[in-house]
Formats: structure tokens, sequence, C-alpha cells
């Protein structure tokens, strides 16, 4: 059953909702001209089809406009953190390949995992409002990737960023849709526990 | 017996009198005109180089009783060029639609077979019954990385034709018009309008997914557009 919130609650998650679109949609243009960049430094091919990486979150679903709004943040805040280490990961390669060759590649990735890490920071915001409890971290995190050989890693590369500005998209949609207001209880759908 | 007989422009065309011999005495008519007999070769009628005012029923009757031994209606078409195809998403998140024409007439029958792929995964594209040659597809998933393809295949009785559409979920995406587009004076201030509009009825749900509005306006005496 849902109950009502309280009107400072429901300010607050209105508040949160906004800044964390906001953020969404900076980070979706920064990761667009990180994507260009990294496609043009590395010599790929834009169109180049790249399979379905590991470990990478997918940002396509299913039935998305029938999400709750719990499912939204849990799917984002999940992803999130993934793309957090992933990143990680590929500044960590960029700095081994390139050393100093390419700060400003190197700049951009640090820039957008740093938004990245701020935006997941956001997301369990707002599911501490909605007293969910957080999802706890891997303390170990995932075993480090195999070795894999130059041009596989920038593929991969590849794969992570575009699934990131996938996610991107649609963090934006998922958070409008949460700040939407429900009509009957005046709080937004899906927020509430299930029947 | 009667059927139709589809032929290419410009081919040259024989037509038979049914079982009759080749040298028996037949009259053929041209949509019941009677063909003079420089065209014919024995009881074959001969068409040589035909062209698509040379469409209609043909006919051959046995010389001296007038029994109908044989009739034919003959299309002269051509084979499809390769068709113009289309896709577009004016009701995103729901689905896109594809449409498609040739770009020339065949001038006979032709028939359309649209397939739609999301990596592996057949999906069915409905046709619509206004217009035809459309379809529409609805979104299983969203926010997907892989790309989707089109094939359209347009056949006809003389050859086929295909073309193939890859693109990517977002890059099809264009909203109708907005609608309402209302200017109005605005009282007291005559260098002032005042215009109103509304979302496009076709975009589902303008509140997750808003629109952003352009408006451009010049008086009549000027060339120059202002921007808002």
């Amino acid at each position: 059953m849902a109950a009502a919130e309280s009107p400072s609650a429901a300010l607050r998650r209105r508040d949160l909702c906004s800044r964390g679109i906001r953020l969404a949609g900076k980070m979706r243009a920064d990761v667009a001209d990180l994507l260009d960049a990294y496609v043009e430094q590395q010599g790929l091919d834009a169109s180049a089809s790249v399979a379905a990486v590991e470990g990478v979150p997918l940002a396509a679903v299913e039935r998305w406009d029938e999400q709750t709004g719990t499912q939204r943040l849990l799917e984002n805040l999940a992803a999130y953190r993934a793309f957090r280490t992933l990143l990680a990961q590929m500044l960590e390669e960029q700095r081994e390949q390139l050393g100093e060759a390419d700060a400003g590649l190197g700049r951009a990735l640090a820039a957008v995992l740093l938004q990245v890490s701020a935006f997941a920071y956001h997301l369990e915001e707002l599911l501490r409002l909605e007293s969910r409890g957080i999802p706890g971290e891997e303390e170990d995190g995932p075993p480090p990737p195999p070795r894999l050989s130059l041009f596989e890693q920038k593929l991969r590369g590849l794969g992570v960023l575009r699934e990131l500005a996938q996610w991107a998209v649609r963090s934006v949609r998922d958070l409008r849709q949460l700040a939407k207001p429900s009509p009957a209880t005046g709080a937004a759908p899906g927020l509430a526990e299930s029947p | 017996d009667s059927h139709i007989q589809y032929e290419r422009v410009g081919a040259d065309v024989t037509m038979k009198c049914g079982s009759m011999d080749w040298d028996a005495a037949v009259t053929w008519t041209a949509n019941g005109t009677d063909i003079d007999e420089s065209h014919l070769n024995g009881s074959y009628l001969i068409l040589k180089n035909v062209d698509l005012s040379q469409s209609g029923q043909y006919s051959c009757y046995e010389g001296s009783s007038w029994h109908l031994k044989y009739q034919t209606t003959l299309r002269v078409g051509t084979p499809p060029k390769e068709p113009v195809l289309m896709c577009r998403s004016n009701n995103y998140p729901k689905g896109f639609y594809c449409s498609w024409h040739l770009p020339t007439p065949t001038y006979i029958p032709n028939s359309f077979n649209i397939s739609v792929i999301h990596g592996t995964k057949d999906m069915v594209c409905e046709k619509d019954a206004v217009p035809k040659n459309r379809c529409h597809i609805r979104y299983i998933q969203l926010f997907s990385t892989v790309k989707y393809k089109v094939t359209l295949t347009v056949t006809n009785a003389l050859g086929k034709n295909f073309t193939t559409l890859t693109f990517d979920e977002f890059a099809i995406v264009k909203p109708d018009p907005p609608e309402s587009v209302v200017a109005k004076p605005v009282p007291n201030n005559p260098r002032r309008l005042e215009v109103s509009w509304q979302n496009p009825s076709s975009w589902p749900d303008p509140e997750s997914f808003p629109l952003k509005f352009f408006l451009r306006y010049r008086p009549l005496i000027l060339d120059q557009w202002q921007h808002v």
C-alpha cells in the first residue's frame, strides 16, 4: 500500500530528481564528446559493431515504461557502479599505453569517471530517501580482467563508452519518470513497496 | 482459356492461338479491334518492341467459325527499380514506422515484403491499412545499442529488387510538427505577437521525453528571419 509522503520528502525527491536530471544531462553530453575523441584517438571506425562486452551493463531494457521507481534506481545504481570500475580500468590502460602522449583523452576520461561516481552517489541519496537499503558493493570487486591485446582493449573501451552513452540518456528518462507525481497519493508512482 | 501475360517494355512478344496449328487460319483482335495480318506469322501474333499502349485483351478466333480459341490479357510493364525506403519514429518511445515507394512506376502489380531484424531477433512490422506501403513496429527494447536492419523486397512478374536500411534506435526519432500554432496580436502593443502551440498529439510522453521548439518570424516586407 502506498503511504502518502510528507510534503518535505516530496519536495526533497523532486529536488534530487531535478539535480539528478541535470547531472545526467551533462554526463550525457560529456560522454558523447568523449566517445568522439576516443574513436578518433584510438583510430577506430565509428560504425564498427562491437559484440556485447562481458561485464558492461547493457542499457537495453524491455517494458521500460512499466518499471517501478525502485527498480529504476537500483538498475541505474548497479550500472554506474560497474562503469566506475570499468572507466578506472580504462584510465589505467590509457596511462600505460600512452603515458603523457595524450593527456587530453586521459583528462576527459577522468572527468567522466568523476561524473559517474557523483551520479552513483546521487542515486544512493535518492534510494536513501525511499528508506530503501542501499545494496552493498562487493568488497573485493570483480576479478581483474584477463590481459587483453591493445586492439582488444580499444574495442572494449568503445563498447564501454557506447553503453555508457545509452545509459546517460536512459538515466535522464528514468529520473523524469521518478519525478512524475502520482495523481492519487501525491507520491511518485512505484516508489512504495509493492503489495 | 483466359489468363494474364506480363511482358517487359521493349520486348518482342509471340502469342500462339492456343492449340491451333501454325498454318491455321485465324483472326486476332486487340481490345475488340481486328489486328492487321502484317503482324501475323502463320497463326502466331508477333508484337515487336512492345510499349505500354499495347496492354490490353488479345483474342484469337478460328477463321471461318469465329470460335474463340484463345484469350489473354497482356500487361506491359517493367521490373521494379530499387525501392525507396524510410523509417521514422514520430511516437518515441512507443515504436517506429517504415514507409516505401518505387521511384518509377512498373505499370503492373507489385508485392512488397519487409523484414526487420534487431540483432538476431526477427521483428514483425504490422502493415497499416492506410496508407498502404507502410508498416509499424512496437519497440520491445529501449536504449539498445544494437542496430536495426530493415530490408524491403519488391517483386512483380518481371523481376525483383530490394533495399536495406540500418540504423540506431535514436537515429530515426523525428517528432511530428507542433499543432495548433496560433499567432495573435497583443492588445495595445502593435509591435508584439503572442504565439502559442501544442505538442504534436502523436508524441506520447512529452514529460519524460520533452520536445524543444524553435521559432522564427519575419514581417512580410523583409526577407530576413529573426529567431526567438
